[in-house]
């Protein structure tokens, strides 16, 4: 037996090991010391979290700006992809590690956002317990603050961030020069569902190697021209219908709106593929496709990609021909930045939300100029420069162009409480999307499965609402409603607000 | 080799033979290999592409405008700098942790009776199945309570603790494997428990080769333990974090991100390199010692 | 593939007899330090877990507020009545099985060939099948999105520009296609992965063997079939295990190439799981545990069941002496 010479194989291994045990050591102390800053008055970082990474240096000329403005103050802010912020924000508030203030908005239900987060006891109120000074509130349009959404028992807790009325779905976009190329108008957008397929048809004929339309089918990304189709004939509320208060999937409205997409396919307008909602954009961006609809951001996205807003169009989505006219939502969703209950110097956090909200102010500025959204609070026509965003201002606030839908919430304030409507949506997350893409991809009959999907959520809400009613809360189908609206009527809230 | 025993005609008939086998295996697997490799190579192409030019490509390799400027932009936006040496570190940390345990176990598991032994291997394969979507609070728990949140020693711990147990099934399939005379060799050679480990080990090489590869690339692609155990300290995220930069709220910064992609895959290919050839020196001779 | 050989062949190895006579208090000493760091992590990190994921699948949880909504069953009763997991039940075995059985055996004559002496270029090639693992999976589903669209991808170039087909292929965007293009592209990925594992199993076979046969005259095929195959063979049980376990778990690939789609086509369990109880928040954590946790046991039993009718049928071929 030969002797324990250590092979050089092992030493190098133990090299490495020691080399580990130093950085296992080295390891064991993580946290640097914070950077205190100078001046008379306590030195304070606040923490800022959301999901817009692409917004990462307008974040940091934000934290220097204010820093000037507020020498003892440091801003932290953190940007993180969305499905990683959903999941980390709760392990942050288990573990008292909450940044001061957060982004959040349930996509469930995006109204009852606060509900969630006050139970969930993860946010404290603005101002002075609740009280915000009444200059500040009149930044904002009458009515932005609705006790249920963002008010709770008098206390302000939210505040509108983006604009409700501009930023959503509802555009057409059209590549200029394709339509030039096939003999279009580039300037005018098909303002009915027949003339579209009808530039569809120019399209073909003269640009055989091209596709007209780009619709993406990829998981979630069908919206993308569903929310448009359905809000131009019925309404975009996702899937449920507050006039009759029902699961709307097979309605007749919404399968004539699908039978259109499914024409559309057939006839070989649309560029093939179940692709992503990125890459039917880039279809556009590169000419290989003419239409795509989507909402307010896609002028954003294109500029980073490179496409210029001189090479494409915007209008507001088609309407059909031979339907009443349906109306896109407005919503009371857009509270999105809240003050965390974890906070150390709210009232730091909240002196900055002021700085935040001015109108004028240099994150509304920067903000608007970036491209990265409208402001519910600011003159988004003053400061979105870019002619695409222009023109999307101009649609979206066009009269009938998005409509105030009624607000259940507003009808019985007990719907604070209930889950029924979040459980009937969270059966099978997906499922309307899946059924619309498995539809058009093997040509299945859309009004079968769209009756199944309708019936099986129905069966949910009606269910969990009775056993609510039963335990003593005020609520029934009744509250979701609205028999005398119409899809493109602005509801009065006036019979339920106490303003 | 019988070579000695050859006359030179015969040595000199031979290598003939492996030039033909070998032009025949070289047009083979390059072609398979290029087609294996395409798709990354696209990815390198796309690194230098802008982001139109990747979309209307096609099949084409050549990048038609050349676009050099996301290579930097992916390091600064990635954060390479830092990001990099906590990526390495962490990587380090936790194949060198799973290397020593599973190592150990496999030793003590493959060769020595004790009670729970059945229970503890039948465990180990039964774990394997369950899938590891909600194990992340549980873990979150454990290690906020050892208070190691927010260091760089709790996410070395949780990737190899979340690495699991199958490096120890390899270690324990290979250790059953030695033949028994080695072991009386060792001991009648009065080597106490621990020389004889020592000794065996290295008959390990290629096991001990494929755990290194796989638990490094597993630890330097993972973002998920970074990201959760270093929530207060985004400094101390490692470099698949640091790519979700490129994920935007609207839309993904393609070409910066396969610029990223690449340039985090160079280390990885260089310990491959280094590691792979630890496969051709193998048990051969060590039998007959 | 005798799967479950492998639980029954552990305990009731060759060799442990004469250390267990010999035990003494010092040896028992070092076994416990030997075990101690894995048990430890072990426990920490995959027991404990475990026994939270139980325990909260009896739970109606959103991972946010307290522990307090008990339903028992509930959460299995309706996963066990819910069409789509079984759904995702049947396709993530499909996939698995197809999985396995593609890419294992290529990668074994690949492995056998790039460990052959004479061959050149020995590296390159090993690097070259290997890289597809070093790529993040999300990232290889975006590449292949783009790789496989039929409006302008490269597979529908190469293949238009040779004249094979006149209308592009849309190989993900049918139910009957989309499942086994997940198959190939997941072979594709891991391919490296189990070349890698082959090697270091033939690094067992020791070469004089071979010399041996070379000596007698055995053909390639004649060493494979009786020396290289019996050699490798409690390797290639777990490597399949492994393999088939690997393959259960696909994820990754699945959300940036498919979206369980078209339809639901490529729902996988993992996927499931994510889009049931993760994709909107609030999460569905009890839902999520329930799931995994009924996946998990259904998927050890059919591996074992698999294990047990392969050993029925070893025991039969030898009987036979087929």
């Amino acid at each position: 037996m030969k002797g324990f010479a250590t092979p050089p194989f092992l030493r190098r291994l133990g090299n490495l090991g020691a080399l580990g045990g130093m950085f296992v050591v080295m390891a064991c102390g993580g946290k640097p010391a914070a950077a205190p800053t100078q001046t008379s008055a306590q030195p304070v970082t606040l923490k800022i979290s959301d999901y817009s990474p692409e917004q990462k240096d307008f974040h940091k000329q934000v934290a220097d700006q204010y820093h000037t403005e507020h020498p003892n103050v440091t801003i932290e802010w953190n940007s993180i992809a969305q499905a990683q912020y959903n999941q980390t924000m709760p392990l942050a508030f288990e573990s008292h590690q909450a940044p001061d203030i957060f982004f959040w908005k349930s996509d469930l239900n995006p109204v009852l956002t606060m509900s969630y987060l006050f139970d969930q006891g993860w946010i404290r109120p603005l101002g002075k317990e609740g009280a915000v000074p009444p200059d500040w509130q009149k930044r904002w349009p009458d009515g932005m603050f609705v006790e249920g959404v963002n008010v709770k028992g008098g206390k302000v807790y939210g505040f509108p961030f983006t604009d409700n009325k501009i930023w959503g779905p509802g555009y057409f976009y059209w590549n200029k020069s394709l339509f030039k190329a096939a003999g279009l108008d580039e300037n005018k957008a098909p303002s009915t569902w027949n003339e579209l397929a009808q530039d569809c048809a120019a399209i073909k004929s003269k640009e055989p190697d091209k596709f007209c339309a780009a619709v993406p089918l990829k998981g979630t990304d069908p919206q993308r021209w569903w929310f448009n189709l359905a809000g131009s004939i019925m309404t975009d509320q996702p899937f449920f219908d507050l006039k009759s208060g029902r699961f709307d999937l097979n309605d007749p409205r919404l399968l004539k709106a699908f039978g259109y997409l499914q024409s559309l396919y057939k006839s070989g307008y649309v560029a093939p593929g179940v692709n992503d909602k990125d890459f039917s954009r880039q279809q556009v961006a590169a000419g290989q496709a003419a239409m795509y609809m989507d909402g307010a951001w896609m002028p954003g996205v294109w500029a980073q990609q490179g496409f210029d807003s001189s090479k494409y169009g915007v209008a507001a989505m088609p309407y059909p021909d031979d339907a009443p006219r349906g109306g896109l939502a407005q919503r009371y969703s857009e509270n999105k930045y809240w003050l965390s209950s974890q906070s150390t110097h709210p009232q730091e956090a909240w002196e900055l939300i002021q700085w935040m909200t001015q109108p004028d102010g240099f994150f509304a500025q920067g903000y608007l100029k970036g491209g990265f959204g409208t402001l519910a609070y600011a003159n988004n026509q003053k400061y979105l420069t870019d002619p695409a965003m222009q023109q999307v201002i101009r649609v979206g606030t066009t009269k009938g162009f998005r409509a105030l839908d009624p607000e259940p919430l507003l009808k019985c304030p007990d719907l604070t409480k209930s889950k029924a409507l979040s459980d009937a949506s969270a059966l099978h997350p997906n499922w309307e999307w899946e059924t619309i893409t498995d539809a058009i991809v093997n040509n299945k009959n859309f009004a079968t499965t769209a009756k199944e999907v309708a019936d099986a959520r129905q069966k949910v809400l009606t269910e969990e609402l009775d056993k609510e009613k039963a335990s003593g809360l005020k609520v029934s189908l009744d509250c979701y409603t609205f028999a005398d609206w119409n899809y493109n009527q602005d509801f009065d809230v006036s019979k339920y607000t106490k303003q | 080799m019988v070579s000695s025993q050859c006359s030179p005609a015969i040595v000199r008939r031979r290598l003939p033979r492996n030039v033909r086998r070998n032009l025949v295996a070289m047009a083979i697997l390059s072609l398979i290999g290029f087609v294996w490799v395409y798709p990354f190579l696209w990815t390198i192409s796309v690194a230098f592409k802008t982001q139109l030019g990747a979309f209307s490509a096609g099949a084409s390799l050549i990048p038609h405008p050349i676009e050099l400027g996301n290579f930097a932009r992916a390091w600064v936006v990635a954060g390479f700098g830092m990001l990099f040496l906590n990526t390495v570190l962490y990587a380090s940390g936790a194949t060198l942790i799973e290397l020593i345990k599973s190592a150990m176990c496999g030793y003590v598991l493959a060769r020595y009776e004790f009670p729970g032994r059945t229970l503890l291997y039948r465990l180990v394969i039964a774990t394997l199945f369950v899938p590891i979507a909600t194990v992340i609070i549980p873990q979150f728990l454990l290690v906020e309570r050892l208070g190691l949140l927010n260091t760089r020693a709790g996410v070395i711990l949780a990737l190899s603790g979340g690495a699991g147990a199958l490096y120890v099934l390899l270690f324990t399939n290979f250790f059953k494997s030695v033949p028994q005379e080695l072991f009386d060799a060792a001991s009648l050679d009065g080597a106490s428990f621990p020389q004889t480990f020592r000794l065996i080990l290295p008959l390990a090489r290629p096991i001990i080769a494929v755990v290194v590869i796989f638990q490094f690339i597993q630890a330097w692609n993972d973002f998920n333990v970074p990201l959760v155990y270093t929530i207060g300290q985004p400094s101390l995220q490692n470099l698949a974090v640091g790519m979700f930069a490129f994920q935007g709220a609207h839309s993904l910064d393609w070409t910066g991100f396969a610029a990223a992609t690449v340039i985090s895959f160079v280390p990885i290919l260089i310990v491959f390199f280094a590691f792979q050839g630890y496969f051709v020196r193998g048990l051969a001779g060590a039998v007959k010692g | 593939m005798a799967e479950a050989e492998i639980v029954a062949a552990a305990p009731a190895g060759r060799l442990p007899s004469l250390e267990a006579t010999r035990r003494t208090g010092g040896t028992a000493l070092w076994i416990v330090l030997f075990l101690a760091p894995f048990i430890a992590l072990y426990a920490g990190f995959t027991l404990w877990p475990l026994l939270a994921t139980v325990a909260y699948s009896l739970f109606d949880w959103d991972g946010i507020r307290p522990l307090s909504h008990f339903i028992g069953l509930g959460n299995y009763q309706k996963i066990a009545a819910d069409p789509v997991f079984w759904k995702a039940f049947t396709n993530t075995l499909i996939f698995a099985v197809l999985n396995t059985i593609i890419k294992l055996p290529p990668a074994l004559v690949l492995a056998i060939v790039l460990t052959r002496k004479w061959l050149w270029l020995k590296r390159i090639f090993r690097t070259v099948f290997f890289v597809p693992v070093i790529l993040p999976v999300s990232v290889a589903g975006l590449i292949f999105t783009y790789l496989l669209n039929p409006s302008n991808g490269s597979l529908n170039a190469v293949l238009r520009g040779v004249g094979l087909v006149h209308q592009p292929i849309d190989l993900l965007g049918h139910d009957n296609t989309a499942l086994m293009a997940l198959v190939l592209i997941s072979v594709w990925q891991v391919f490296g992965q189990y070349l890698i594992y082959w090697m270091a199993a033939l690094q067992n076979v020791p070469d004089d063997l071979y010399e041996v046969a070379e000596i007698d005259g055995s053909g390639e095929w004649s060493k494979l079939r009786h020396i290289t195959l019996p050699m490798i063979r409690p390797m290639a049980v777990i490597i399949t295990l492994l393999a088939l376990v690997n393959a259960l778990h696909v994820f990754g690939l699945v959300v940036t190439l498919t979206s369980g789609g078209p339809g639901r086509s490529t729902y996988v369990m993992s996927y499931f799981i994510y889009t049931e109880a993760f994709s909107q928040i609030p999460y569905k954590y009890g839902y999520a545990s329930a799931a995994a946790l009924l996946f998990g046991v259904l998927a050890l039993i059919f591996v074992t069941t698999q294990g047990f009718f392969a050993r029925k049928a070893e025991i039969l071929r030898r009987a036979y002496g087929v």
